[in-house]
């Protein structure tokens, strides 16, 4: 096996062009009809494709399923794991290589990956000269892999079975190649979707359930409100459409912009963008952080919008970051007007266990009180506004926005720290993701095994009829919980697939017109 | 084989040369009276050649040229071969093509070569540049396949080149077509070299910090010596009068010398482009406001109006994005909607309306945009030149004079001499770190202070550092043990997994390519650190008296044994006055008050020595020979300190 996929490689540039323009064409029928009854069909589809894809490449590994089966009728899954359950020991290691191994080749969704980078059914050089980098079991790091097809991926993937792998950006030339290059400004990164990244540890300041790498429901909600309001930049402000946002695995997300605009900005442009998205600012010396201009900029006015609901409940209920002597501290050293400053710092030394949402009301209170002849009113709302800003806005990794090379873990892929996929998140359910309910790749395991055997089950109940009446597989994802994210990612790329489907038609036609 | 070169002389004149070559294998030779000796056919044929020139007729041989006058090589050469092939035996023709591309960003069918026309021939005098200007088409695919073959690219490189004349109707200039005239080698190296004292003068004001009134301040009056450059405005004949033009032209054809010079590295070519663009747009302030809009006219750039329904409907939004304006100004001036991409900088600092993708500019805001238009074209034109660069046809005249060029571009920030840093008999291992660190700056002190503290740092506060670390002269295994033994929290595993790579690579030990990765990165520079990657969240390096608060850089200060009142109203001034540089000078003036009266007296420092720091590195050396007193005395520190 291992060998075929290195025949693959080497074929010439040109030889292998020739070589998948088959495949494209069946693809193409294929996908149509996906399209067309978008998902029911889709459980037939690996077993019509699975023919073709054998006679294509003349090949017999039955890995080139896209979504293999266990239950598959035929008996050609010698190379998946046997259909006997997997016995996985709750407390086995996330990396355990056996596990890794089973997930890629059961559960990972390596076509709609593959569209979602080349932009297209048909193979094109978006994803032929897209950089990926394994980090294999050993912790070695492989950088600049480059593979023609989402199949030949999977292959790699299968046969060196990494721990994790990231993507990176599409080469001027094909990655591979980059040292056989004559000149070395001939290899350069020339597109790559827009990337931020979110990240819990840099709220460290201002949260008070977790730290570090820990996360609960109280502070995920700093995910949510950034969520909010960076896509709401994003679609509003800079006209993105095909935004998709992926948990992290972890204690955090990340956003992938595919919009071609997007795509094809090169570093000084992502630094804008990044630098327009950025409120919070400085360093642990710094002093305030949120300095904005009056009158607010209308990006922020509305992020503050979508703020403030969160500023009540989720900050100063749940977070109560003024609480402590040194949160309050903090507090005050915002606020403008010394002798305001004075009059709430005895107010609350006098009672020392005030909740942060009665420190914030006091501070009002107490400016009305007339504790300050030199109080100014908009000082202090624009202060107050200042404050929620600091305590809510989005805290952006910026840097890793601002480079086209940078690269990023891909989605679906195990985080091995906590073994959960990085499975996209839904934004039309975005207040009810959570990030401690996304299935494990353990749990995922398991429930392919439960699902068959109760299917077995059932099946033989009904006098085995079962297997041949509905003649139609089930995909391995589908008999898990992970059903609901690939398909939210089948239909986010379809819709991407589509636009971009769009914007050739139209190209072509208007050149047509130059023509003639 | 045989190989004969014939020349032919007229006295002091020689009138011919070529290379005649016979297989000697199958040449016919003819005996000579004794049989011993023979003439070959060769000889024969040399010998009716060379006749054919002695025995020529005045009008066979046509006018003598002198080696002087201007020679219209086209003429002489369709018209009268023999002429022609006397008047080049008698010069030496040196053929240079300066290539120059046009900018690829124009419709891409229409894209040239155009060869810079200096075909410099020498003469007894000197150099004589006549124009033998080559257009070579690139691209050929384009062409009409049915009429490919009709194409005969030797008429095509000798027929007469069509440029259009620039007539400069506007005082500034986009630079994107090249230059096509004629100019003598002098003017090439004169002008280039006045441009290049500009620019230098404006890298030094933005590396010293000046504000922008001081910049232009200082620029205008050596602009009016070195570059003037005026407006139409300024001669009664306007744009037609000769010295204007003259000027203009200058301005053109050293803009396009120096994009040749520079265009060779990538440092070099940022850093061309960064000053050109400063001096583009001190110029576009500095127009005339009528002359500036008719030239921003003429740019023809893609801006979509406004409509006037539109406006008024997201009146309140273009008032709170756009800062500085008046309510007023929202129905007077004119505001284009233009693609985000188009105005980086206001993006980047929220200082435009945004809508889908578009931005709302205000017209007053164009200048952004005309810079943004001028950059781009200065890089594509770059990244051009440099690819054409090795193609550049060329003997060893202009090559000097390019090299010479880009080495004067004097670099005082990019790297620090190796000697600079080295100090001469000192060994400094990790262990002594601790002990340096009080002749540390601000910066790195700051550093040193955290990564004592909380065991460590992130990302750049580790590359800041370790690259300071290596610039004092710490080696490559004594860093690792520095930041092996500074991390202690973690395990030597982690260390080696996540850590030990980016020391190494910061040395230049691992990564990238062997040969061009060099010795690593060179320690920063205040500029580098001012500028770029301001600290974020948890971070601590950059600069302090840029990036602290002001409460917290004077308690740092103070934390660090500065407590003299004078100095620190001192610092704080500067730092709201935004020159952190000066009052980083400050702290060390004061700190070395004594040591720096002595050397002063004594005249052991040289004064380039006790010039303003602006590198850490200077810093900490300055700062440790002082202390140890051993200052300038020292074998090799003397040669190191002329040089910094």
């Amino acid at each position: 096996m291992p060998h075929s996929t290195i025949a693959e490689q080497e074929l010439p540039p040109d030889q292998m062009e020739e070589d998948t323009d088959l495949p494209d064409a069946t693809i193409t029928k294929d996908e149509h009809i996906d399209g067309e009854s978008d998902s029911g069909t889709l459980t037939d589809g690996p077993q019509k494709q699975d023919v073709k894809l054998e006679d294509l490449f003349n090949d017999e590994d039955s890995d080139d399923e896209e979504f293999p089966s266990s239950s598959a009728p035929d008996g050609k899954v010698e190379s998946s794991p046997p259909a006997a359950p997997v016995q996985v020991a709750p407390a086995a290691k996330y990396t355990d290589p056996e596990i890794m191994l089973a997930f890629y080749q059961r559960l990972f969704p390596f076509r709609y990956l593959f569209q979602w980078l080349n932009h297209a059914i048909k193979p094109s050089n978006d994803f032929a000269h897209r950089e990926f980098a394994f980090t294999l079991q050993s912790d070695a790091y492989l950088r600049y892999q480059s593979f023609m097809t989402g199949d030949l991926l999977r292959k790699q993937v299968l046969q060196q079975n990494p721990s994790r792998f990231e993507i990176g950006p599409v080469y001027s030339a094909n990655p591979r190649d980059r040292k056989t290059l004559r000149k070395a400004t001939a290899f350069r990164p020339i597109a790559k979707e827009l990337v931020f990244d979110l990240d819990l540890t840099d709220y460290d300041e201002i949260r008070t359930c977790c730290d570090k790498a820990n996360i609960c429901h109280k502070c995920w909600s700093f995910v949510t409100m950034a969520i909010k309001v960076v896509d709401a930049a994003l679609r509003e402000d800079f006209g993105f459409e095909h935004i998709m946002w992926v948990y992290s695995g972890r204690r955090g997300a990340h956003a992938w912009i595919s919009d071609k605009r997007a795509r094809n900005m090169d570093d000084s442009r992502r630094k804008a963008l990044a630098g327009y998205l950025e409120v919070v600012k400085g360093g642990s010396q710094s002093g305030k952080k949120v300095n904005v201009r009056r009158p607010l900029h209308p990006h922020l006015a509305r992020s503050l919008e979508i703020l403030k609901p969160y500023f009540g409940h989720e900050i100063l209920e749940e977070q109560d970051p003024f609480a402590s002597d040194k949160g309050s501290e903090r507090l005050l050293s915002l606020l403008p007007d010394a002798a305001l400053v004075a009059a709430l710092r005895k107010k609350w030394d006098a009672a020392p266990n005030r909740t942060s949402t009665y420190k914030w009301a006091d501070i009002d209170s107490v400016a009305k009180s007339g504790a300050s002849k030199t109080l100014d009113g908009k000082a202090l709302l624009e202060a107050k506004q200042d404050i929620v800003l600091e305590y809510t806005y989005p805290r952006l990794d910026v840097e890793v926005s601002k480079k086209q090379i940078h690269l990023l873990k891909s989605p679906f892929v195990i985080h091995p720290g906590t073994g959960r996929v990085c499975v996209p998140i839904n934004l039309s359910k975005l207040e009810k993701f959570d990030p401690l309910g996304v299935p494990t790749v353990t749990e995922l395991l398991g429930e392919i095994d439960e699902y068959d055997s109760t299917t077995m089950k059932t099946e033989e109940d009904d006098g085995g009829d079962g297997k041949e009446g509905g003649g139609k597989v089930t995909a391995d994802y589908e008999k898990t919980s992970l059903k609901p994210y690939v398909e939210y990612f089948k239909t986010y790329v379809a819709s991407l697939l589509k636009a971009e489907k769009g914007a050739v038609v139209k190209r072509e036609r208007e050149e047509d017109g130059m023509e003639f | 084989m045989k190989k004969r070169v014939l020349c032919v002389y007229d006295g002091p004149r020689r009138l011919w040369k070529d290379d005649m070559m016979l297989d000697s294998e199958h040449e016919v030779r003819m005996r000579t009276g004794n049989g011993e000796s023979y003439v070959t056919d060769l000889d024969v044929e040399t010998v009716k050649r060379a006749e054919a020139f002695h025995n020529a007729t005045e009008e066979e041989k046509g006018p003598w040229v002198e080696a002087d006058a201007q020679v219209d090589i086209e003429t002489l050469m369709f018209s009268d071969p023999n002429a022609f092939s006397r008047a080049f035996s008698e010069r030496v023709s040196l053929n240079i093509r300066a290539v120059l591309r046009r900018s690829s960003t124009d419709a891409g069918s229409q894209s040239f070569n155009l060869c810079f026309p200096l075909a410099i021939e020498e003469t007894e005098r000197g150099y004589a540049c006549t124009g033998l200007p080559t257009m070579i088409r690139q691209d050929y695919n384009r062409i009409d396949p049915k009429r490919r073959s009709t194409l005969d690219y030797k008429k095509k490189q000798f027929a007469s080149a069509t440029f259009k004349v620039p007539d400069y109707p506007h005082r500034l200039n986009l630079y994107r077509l090249p230059p096509t005239a004629e100019i003598t080698l002098e003017q090439f190296e004169q002008w280039a070299i006045d441009r290049l004292r500009i620019l230098a003068e404006l890298e030094a004001c933005s590396f010293r910090n000046k504000t922008h009134a001081e910049t232009a301040a200082h620029i205008n009056p050596l602009l009016q010596k070195w570059l003037p450059l005026r407006s139409n405005t300024s001669s009664f004949s306007g744009a037609q009068d000769e010295s204007v033009i003259l000027e203009r032209q200058k301005d053109h054809y050293s803009h396009f010398i120096l994009r040749l010079a520079f265009s060779s590295t990538e440092d070099l070519r940022r850093r061309f482009s960064r000053v050109e663009a400063a001096l583009f747009k001190l110029r576009f302030q500095n127009d005339d406001s009528r002359e500036r809009q008719a030239f921003v006219e003429s740019l023809d750039l893609d801006w979509e109006m406004v409509p006037d329904e539109e406006r008024r409907q997201l009146a309140l939004d273009l008032l709170n994005a756009t800062p500085g304006l008046r309510r007023q100004e929202i129905d007077d001036g004119g505001w284009f909607k233009v693609d985000f991409e188009t105005v980086p900088e206001l993006v980047e600092s929220r200082r435009v309306l945004l809508k889908a993708g578009k931005a709302y500019v205000p017209a007053r805001e164009q200048m952004s945009m005309v810079l943004e238009g001028f950059s781009a074209n200065l890089e594509d034109g770059l990244e051009a030149a440099a690819r054409a660069l090795p193609r550049l046809d060329e003997d060893d005249r202009l090559t000097p004079i390019l090299n010479h060029l880009s080495k004067n571009f004097a670099t005082p920030d990019s790297t620090l001499a190796d000697s600079d840093s080295a100090l001469t008999g000192a060994h400094f291992n990790a262990g002594s770190v601790d002990l340096l660190s009080q002749h540390f700056p601000l910066c790195m002190r700051n550093l040193h202070l955290n990564l004592r503290k909380n065991s460590h740092l992130k990302h750049f506060g580790r590359l800041q550092y370790t690259l300071f670390l290596k610039g004092i002269g710490l080696s490559l295994e004594e860093c690792l043990i520095f930041w092996r033994h500074s991390f202690k929290l973690i395990t030597d595993e982690t260390f080696n997994k996540e850590y030990r790579y980016n020391v190494r690579h910061a040395h230049g030990d691992v990564g990238g390519d062997a040969i061009r990765r060099g010795r690593g990165y060179s320690p920063f520079s205040c500029q580098k650190i001012l500028t770029e990657h301001p600290p974020g969240t948890g971070e601590s390096h950059g600069c302090p008296y840029r990036h602290f608060s002001l409460d917290n850089l004077l308690s740092l200060l103070q934390a660090t044994g500065v407590n003299d009142r004078d100095l620190l109203r001192g610092v704080k001034e500067d730092v709201e006055r935004k020159r952190y540089h000066i009052g980083c000078n400050r702290v060390f003036d004061w700190a070395h008050k004594a040591q720096l009266k002595r050397v002063k007296e004594d005249g052991s420092w040289p004064a380039a020595e006790l010039d303003t720091i602006v590198h850490p590195n200077t810093y900490f050396k300055r700062s440790y020979l002082l202390s140890s007193g051993r200052s300038a005395h020292l074998p090799g520190t003397d040669a190191d300190m002329t040089e910094a």
